[in-house]
């Protein structure tokens, strides 16, 4: 109990001797008396003195920087964000960057945007035709079938290109037909006219 | 507190000339470094306080407050110094990006005597709906050398709420095909309880003197009494597709903003018409009001509207469900989406071929994204514009009525447009 009570007056005294320390007048004190040791030694000792109290403001000095450079931190600026401008989900600009890409020949660009234009082409094919997804993956197995009941060259042999892109088996006879059409063969602006061609052939394509 | 590298560096500059003075002995090697180490010493005079003591209050006792888009708002909050020493100090009430501030400022820099009192005065508004939180207060104090900083945040956020404004849709008749038995404004074509006009038939004990045709009665020497034509009411359904992915535009201007918009508008049109409303928003999660009538439901209807400026993952597959599992069948069904997904067709016919009556308003993305890009891509317009009108015509030719409608315009010309359409149809 007494052991207690001595240590939190030990505490008490550290505690208040830190808050000294921690003052405005302390600091303002050590360094009064750094300028005067300064003044008196240069003025007054000798050489082993001098180096002595050179040692000593470097000792000060360290101490000094390394306080200063441990709290440093500087202010932000406080302003106004403006995130109102922040553009999500632009589809133009989307499809426009995708097919920069296609008609440059990267694969993932061309499978992103046959893929959309499958779905536009699928949503036709529901609509006018009553015909769901899979009907259509199994008529793709019969191209004769497929070509009387789309009656649209171009678009069944994209129906026909987009099955066996989706054709997960690696069977080197499987690459080949793929890289005979001639989607597949076509590269910038010849592409991008390919794919006006088609999407104008989609739009115009009704079941009559 | 925090310490500025400009102190540091003064601490540096004051070493280096007391050890040139040391090495090369030279008085004005030392006059420089004194100076500087006198100048260190006076700021620390002007340190910071241990606890920046300040009080705060902002004028309302009101946690949260309404306001309509577009309408403006002064914001005060009185700031007291504490402290028994006077200070400067750079205050500033934090806002969300979407407020403007068009009045005043919501950021100064302050000089306060001690116990001192003074007001932070600013008036902004809000180009969008939704729920926008304002403050805390952010004080910071920094010393007149520039050698300290302290800062802090005082009080709470407020929440303030954006309601969306109705357009006026006079010339807009909303009426389910399937109407209920309470009072409304939609002909039913059969005689009932209304204002109109529908036949005559001759008099029966207990009707209504003032039912009594007079001018028949004296025409036939017997008693004819009018008949009207009844005027009835129906649910309509509200379902704003808050999907992330439907969401095109800025922050500010998006498909799901002006679909908020719309939704406000029609649903004040829908409940003048004394037509029960209720709501989905498929955002972040699914939040829905079921059908109701009068202006306290139109408030809540609103107040639900403010809670989605951000999309969320809920697409109109869990949006069927609800509505089929909560909500009263023969009602009239009114999507508004931007029809970005080609999924949500079939959904949308799912429910069209049950017993529901729909109507698909859906504000177009790409004119939305035409006022944002300057340079035109035709090939790309081209393929969006294909997908969104097949959307469209699938939908139309599945009995599914489409107001493809452009944002940039307002919505009543569109609807009436179509309504008629429908109407001959």
């Amino acid at each position: 109990m007494n052991r207690n009570r001595n240590k939190t007056l030990i505490q008490n005294i550290k505690e208040s001797m830190g808050n000294l320390f921690s003052t405005n007048p302390y600091y303002l004190l050590i360094l009064l008396a750094l300028i005067g040791f300064i003044i008196i030694i240069e003025g007054y000792l000798d050489t082993f003195a001098r180096m002595l109290s050179f040692l000593v403001v470097i000792i000060f000095a360290y101490g000094l920087i390394t306080w200063s450079h441990s709290s440093i931190e500087e202010d932000e600026f406080w302003e106004d964000k403006d995130e109102l401008s922040e553009e999500i989900n632009l589809q133009v600009r989307d499809i426009k960057r995708v097919l920069k890409l296609a008609s440059e020949g990267k694969e993932k660009s061309r499978e992103k945007l046959h893929k959309r234009i499958e779905e536009i082409l699928f949503l036709k094919l529901k609509d006018k035709k009553d015909m769901s997804r899979q009907q259509i993956r199994d008529l793709a197995e019969k191209p004769e079938e497929l070509q009387e009941l789309v009656n649209d060259k171009m678009i069944s042999e994209f129906i026909l290109y987009m099955e066996r892109s989706s054709d997960s088996s690696d069977s080197n006879a499987k690459k080949k037909e793929k890289e005979n059409y001639y989607i597949e063969k076509i590269e910038g602006t010849e592409y991008k006219e390919y794919i006006k061609k088609l999407m104008k052939r989609i739009d115009e394509w009704s079941d009559d | 507190m925090k310490i500025k590298k400009t102190y540091s560096i003064w601490i540096i500059l004051s070493v280096t000339g007391i050890i040139l003075g040391h090495i090369f002995r030279s008085p004005p090697f030392f006059i420089l470094p004194v100076a500087t180490l006198a100048l260190m010493v006076v700021s620390t005079r002007v340190m910071p306080p241990k606890r920046l003591s300040v009080s705060i209050d902002r004028e309302s006792d009101e946690r949260k407050r309404e306001i309509y888009v577009g309408d403006e708002i002064e914001m005060k909050v009185k700031i007291e110094n504490n402290l028994r020493r006077s200070l400067i100090l750079e205050v500033q009430d934090i806002l969300p990006p979407m407020v403007e501030v068009i009045e005043g400022s919501n950021h100064k820099v302050m000089k306060f005597d001690k116990n001192e009192e003074k007001v932070l005065k600013y008036t902004l508004k809000c180009p969008v709906t939704g729920n926008i939180e304002l403050g805390p207060l952010r004080i910071r104090y920094v010393d007149p050398l520039n050698f300290f900083s302290k800062e802090r945040n005082y009080g709470d956020k407020v929440i303030l709420r954006i309601l969306p404004r109705a357009q006026e849709m006079q010339g807009v008749d909303i009426n389910p095909s399937y109407t209920k038995h309470w009072l409304g404004d939609i002909k039913s074509r059969t005689i009932g309880v209304g204002s109109d006009f529908f036949s005559l038939r001759e008099y029966h004990p207990g009707d209504e003197i003032r039912d009594i045709n007079w001018k028949a009665t004296a025409r036939y020497f017997d008693p004819f009494t009018n008949e009207y034509e009844g005027e009835k009411s129906g649910d309509v359904i509200l379902v704003v597709d808050g999907y992330k992915k439907s969401m095109v535009g800025t922050t500010r201007h998006n498909t799901l903003r002006v679909s908020i918009d719309a939704a406000a508008s029609l649903a004040s049109s829908i409940l003048s018409a004394r037509n029960r409303l209720g709501l989905i928003v498929s955002g972040e999660y699914v939040n829905w009001v079921y059908p109701g009538t009068g202006k306290n439901h139109y408030h809540k209807i609103l107040a639900n509207l403010t809670q989605f400026e951000k999309g969320g993952s809920w697409g109109l597959e869990g949006v069927k469900n609800l509505l089929e599992d909560f909500f009263p069948r023969k009602s009239l069904i009114i999507f508004i989406s931007p029809l970005t997904i080609i999924g949500f067709t079939e959904t949308i016919i799912d429910l069209s071929r049950k017993e529901y009556d729909v109507m698909v308003i859906s504000p177009d993305p790409i004119k939305i994204e035409e006022t944002l890009t300057e340079e035109k891509d035709e090939l790309a317009e081209m393929i969006c514009d294909i997908e969104r009108k097949n959307i469209i015509e699938r939908l139309w030719n599945a009995g599914t009525v489409v107001v493809d409608w452009d944002p940039n315009e307002p919505l009543e010309p569109a609807l009436e447009e179509v309504l008629r359409y429908k109407e001959k149809r």
